[in-house]
């Protein structure tokens, strides 16, 4: 097992076209796409996949709950979720710069900044383009956060090409081993400052004036606008706060996967499915759902042999559609039903 | 027919002597002009494109194609309002299968374009099935995955040259003549598959099916009420779309010669939205112009681009592509086909000004055309007159209930519909708590109750949008407990809302039409080819439609858009619709809503004439005059349960009614009743009946 030390590597000439980032390509720490043929890997590397689909299932966790604000404030699904993490994971790059070039701003400051501004591009682009359409349906919202998709997605591809790029790990060393497994540093980045934003979240949403607003508008919209909280802002609170998320989780993801300016639609989906595994309204639900839906997908993909695993994200794709299909009822509540 | 005493006997034949409507008339050259124009531009193409400078003949074939694919997409998503995003799956697939069948079968390009096309019809009937049960946003992101995974599959499958891609095999051909990609030859053949795409979808879109796919996309609920099977007709519409993908695929395939994965991204379907959108996604003529305008765009920005800004200009084509869709929903959601409209509007309201027959309507400022008044003899038992002649609406499904024991007017008259213990909780809370209810022919039940009391949620466990939590219902001795709203309504229940939902972007007239939708049976295939049915049960739904208005007095009003008429008349084409549907049992919640005092009465008049025809209705009204007035029995429910059910005298003197309406303070006062009631002082009279 190659050690995650990996020093800082731009993959510049690395041309993805296409193919770029299908799925969460982890470099460093077991390699996913190169798990062995049927089975040859043995138990042995059981936990390592096992860290490797948390690892994963962090990522998508918090492109969910990114998800489940947007939605369940403002009743649009965010197609661009994944394309708001790519942003945050390119200004990153941009920031930390790929090399590890020391006339580049500090890491911590580059994520800082990068998750501002992504941020501050989310809430703009509510302003501007789902605000005055707000009052439309959900499925012309949905199609303009597939203009807002593309949009990103062509904003990111204008100055990087379709290169892939990859980052250092926060903290370099050699992975550390407990019990024997050996865990990329990063990993413990990518858990622990997700446990962390999930326990601001909570504190957040239970604890302040604004949080508490939120899911009053969440609730009862009507109700919410009865008792003078502006509904239209929050709006823009979630968004902002969606695309916070998002990008947060693009920063953090940066230094185990290659980043490419189509690298988001994989991750909306992804994200999606395990929104819906966990139940569409329970943050609890989607984070579960998240870290859930990383472990299948690293077990499924590490333990069936080369010919399934080499379609990559389609096999767990697949499954989103069979927990659509069979999961029906259990969606009926929120996201089926038409009421009369 | 069994001995019948239906009042329903003397019935004229169906429909026979009815004065034909002739909305559907209207403007019988528009669809031709709009085909003489795309034709006009399409198969110029050869000529004008390369003159333009920036575009060849290819961008020509792209437009075609891509013409195909938006049409496929503005009928699922502009006609029928479901989101699928699987178009670049339809597309490969097409063009795969004719490249794999060429290969491995040896199957000439023809064959092979067809058993593609088949088998992307099989499969996305199968697909439909499985994932038009799921709504919106998540249909989209579930056929979004799907496009992707096909994507995936392309680019990875042995089977589809894994990448490296394969050959399409030989050309296309008919005897000598033979059409391969880059020649115009071949794009004549796209140009004209492209035009018999636009002419199936059109006559899908205006028909039978087309005005079910409409209901469902406007409400989807309303549309089960009237009998339209939502999963059907989405089904239809997205196989016929996906019929059209695939021969646009297996046409790419024969044009591009190697078929690769790379043509088949995810961004195949946003391109193919985004055309769609521009066009106008609930119109077939803006699809070509949307598909044109895209194509042009791209082609301008590679050709002009480099010269501006100094970086590879593919680049821009993504953000090129988000801008003109977010720039096109924000300024114009209706696409190009609504500068068509406003020209349309500009030019008939020149026209009416001067022509007698037409005039502005002043609400919506479309065109009206004057309908000459109704034959007052089979006008029949018009609200608000005498009947001349009383005649049941009934249709074919009349002999069911003749077939009763004790059927007809008797004096013991067939139980139509029969609720037993029916209750329904939401999550716990008992919204409705073993409420029991006997419907007759010729009965008027009212239901009364306060605010919040379950009336409306009874109303929707009768018509199926609501399942109840235990109970049976029946209608005349069939279960229908649990059935979808759809199948109820092919047992003769028909309703009306509490909120109007009428559908919009559709006539009064063609909402009347959904309503007597399960009277006629033509089909999307009937619809495609106009067969003589096609045209037979249009004729007889615009009969029944425009009869089932004059009853409720809307007649003339049948060509405006429905919901921009007033409320009241919105209230009155909601009963229009239901009554086309000839139903044995009528459901009419709050009907007198909105109404004026001798609307309110006109309204009685027609229910109680609807009761001699051995209808079944039943009644929630909070209009208290008109509904002592009409119901032969009330049952009134009060927080999910049943207080009482009795004659209208009993329950306007019942104590425990009056507690349940007005508090208990008011109970003690003797309740008067009568009909000089009108005016009365004190809370009671709010129950009493009569006044004229």
């Amino acid at each position: 097992m190659v050690a995650a030390t990996s020093e800082t590597v731009a993959i510049g000439a690395h041309q993805s076209e296409d193919r770029g980032a299908r799925h969460v390509k982890r470099r460093g720490g077991p390699m996913i796409e190169h798990m062995p043929v049927l089975f040859a890997a043995g138990l042995g590397q059981l936990p390592e996949t096992l860290a490797s689909g948390i690892v994963n299932g962090c990522i998508y966790a918090l492109a969910a709950i990114s998800l489940l604000v947007v939605y369940n404030v403002t009743g649009v699904i965010n197609f661009a979720v994944g394309d708001f993490l790519m942003a945050g994971a390119m200004l990153t790059l941009l920031f930390a710069g790929p090399n590890g070039d020391p006339h580049r701003l500090p890491l911590a400051l580059a994520v800082v900044l990068a998750v501002l501004i992504v941020t501050v591009v989310g809430a703009l682009l509510e302003v501007l383009v789902i605000h005055p359409r707000r009052r439309y349906g959900t499925i012309f919202l949905l199609i303009l956060t597939i203009g807002i998709s593309s949009l990103l997605e062509g904003g990111a591809l204008i100055p990087t090409g379709s290169l892939t790029y990859g980052l250092r790990p926060f903290t370099t060393g050699p992975a550390v081993s407990i019990a024997g497994v050996l865990l990329p540093r990063q990993d413990f980045w990518i858990v622990g400052s997700t446990l962390i934003v999930m326990g601001l979240l909570w504190y957040g949403a239970t604890r302040t004036r604004t949080g508490k607003a939120l899911r009053a508008c969440e609730v009862n919209p009507t109700a919410a606008r009865l008792v003078g909280i502006r509904v239209d802002r929050y709006w823009t609170i979630a968004f902002a706060l969606g695309a916070l998320l998002a990008a947060f989780a693009g920063a953090i993801l940066v230094p185990v996967t290659y980043a490419t300016y189509n690298m988001g639609i994989p991750i909306t989906l992804k994200a999606f499915v395990a929104w819906i595994l966990g139940g569409v309204e329970s943050p609890v639900g989607a984070v579960a759902g998240g870290v859930g839906f990383g472990v299948l997908e690293a077990v499924v993909l590490g333990y069936s042999p080369a010919s399934v695993a080499n379609y990559g994200d389609a096999v767990p794709l697949l499954l989103l559609i069979v927990v659509l299909v069979v999961r029906r009822r259990g969606l009926t509540r929120r996201l089926v039903v038409t009421r009369v | 027919m069994s001995a019948s005493s239906s009042p329903s006997a003397d019935r004229p034949g169906a429909g026979g002597a009815i004065r034909a409507p002739a909305p559907l008339a209207g403007r019988w050259w528009a669809p031709f002009a709009g085909l003489v124009a795309v034709g006009a531009v399409f198969f110029t193409m050869p000529q004008w494109m390369p003159a333009m400078g920036f575009l060849s003949i290819d961008d020509g074939v792209t437009v075609t194609i891509y013409t195909m694919l938006a049409l496929g997409m503005v009928l699922v998503l502009g006609y029928c309002g479901q989101l699928m995003l699987a178009t670049n799956a339809l597309f490969g697939v097409g063009a795969y299968g004719l490249a794999v069948l060429a290969l491995h079968q040896s199957l000439n390009p023809w064959a092979g374009l067809v058993v593609s096309a088949a088998a992307v019809a099989a499969a996305a009937a199968i697909i439909g099935i499985m994932v038009f049960r799921l709504t919106g946003h998540l249909l989209g992101l579930v056929t979004l995955a799907i496009g992707y995974i096909a994507y995936v599959v392309f680019e990875t499958s042995p089977l589809t040259g894994a990448g490296t891609g394969i050959s399409a095999g030989p050309s296309l051909s008919i005897g000598s003549a033979v059409f391969s990609g880059g020649e115009n030859s071949f794009f004549y053949v796209c140009t004209v598959a492209a035009l018999i795409f636009l002419v199936v979808a059109r006559n899908l879109v205006v028909s039978r099916t087309g005005r079910a796919l409409r209901a469902v996309e406007s409400n989807e609920a309303a549309a089960a009420s009237s009998g339209v099977n939502a999963t059907h007709y989405k089904v239809v519409a997205f196989v016929v779309g996906a019929i059209m993908a695939s021969v646009a695929g297996s046409l790419y395939a024969n044009y591009v010669g190697v078929v690769g994965a790379s043509s088949f991204t995810i961004l195949v379907t946003v391109e193919v939205l985004l055309m769609a959108v521009v066009g106008g996604l609930r119109s077939i003529w803006g699809a070509p112009f949307g598909v044109l305008g895209i194509v042009m765009f791209q082609a301008a920005l590679q050709t002009y681009g480099p010269d501006i800004i100094h970086i590879n200009s593919s680049y821009f084509t993504t953000i090129g592509f988000g801008v003109v869709l977010i720039l096109v929903l924000l300024l114009l959601p209706g696409g190009l086909a609504s500068v068509g409209k406003w020209t349309e509007r500009i030019v008939e309201s020149q026209r009416a000004s001067r022509r007698p027959g037409l005039h502005e309507t002043e609400a919506s400022g479309s065109t009206v055309i004057d309908v000459p008044e109704p034959d007052p003899v089979l006008v029949g038992a018009s609200a608000g007159r005498s009947p001349v002649r009383v005649r049941h609406l009934g249709g074919e499904r009349g002999d069911a209930r003749e077939g009763d024991p004790g059927g007809g007017p008797g004096p013991e008259p067939s139980c139509l519909l029969r609720a037993a213990d029916v209750s329904c909780h939401f999550d716990g809370l008992a919204a409705l708590d073993g409420v029991s209810l006997e419907l007759r022919a010729g009965e008027v039940v009212g239901l009364i109750g306060p605010n919040g009391a379950g009336k409306t949620t009874f109303f929707n466990c009768l018509s199926g949008h609501v399942q109840p939590s235990s109970g049976v219902v029946r209608i005349a001795d069939v279960d229908v407990t649990g059935m979808p709203p759809y199948r109820v309504a092919r047992h003769g229940l028909a309703r009306t809302f509490q909120n109007i939902e009428l559908f919009s972007d559709m006539t009064v007239l063609e909402n009347v039409m959904v309503g007597a939708h399960l009277s006629a049976h033509a089909g999307a295939l009937s619809a495609i080819f106009r067969l003589p049915r096609h045209w037979r049960d249009e004729r007889g739904l615009a009969e029944r439609a425009t009869y089932a208005l004059e009853r409720v007095e809307m007649a003339q009003h049948s060509s405006r858009a429905a919901t921009t008429l007033p409320y009241g008349q919105q209230r009155r084409v909601e009963i229009a619709r239901a009554l086309a549907a000839e139903p044995h049992v009528l459901l009419l919640d709050e009907p007198a809503a909105g109404l004026s005092a001798p609307e309110a009465e006109e309204l009685v008049e027609l229910v109680r004439a609807l009761a001699r025809e051995a209808l079944g209705v039943i009644l929630v009204e909070h209009n208290m005059r008109a509904l002592m007035n009409v119901a032969d029995r009330v049952t009134v429910l009060a927080s999910g349960r049943q207080l009482l059910t009795a004659d209208p005298d009993e329950v306007r003197q019942d104590p425990v009614v009056i507690a349940s309406y007005l508090g208990s303070s008011h109970v003690g006062h003797p309740a008067r009743s009568g009909a000089d009631a009108g005016g009365a002082p004190g809370g009671l009279s709010y129950l009493s009946g009569g006044g004229s």
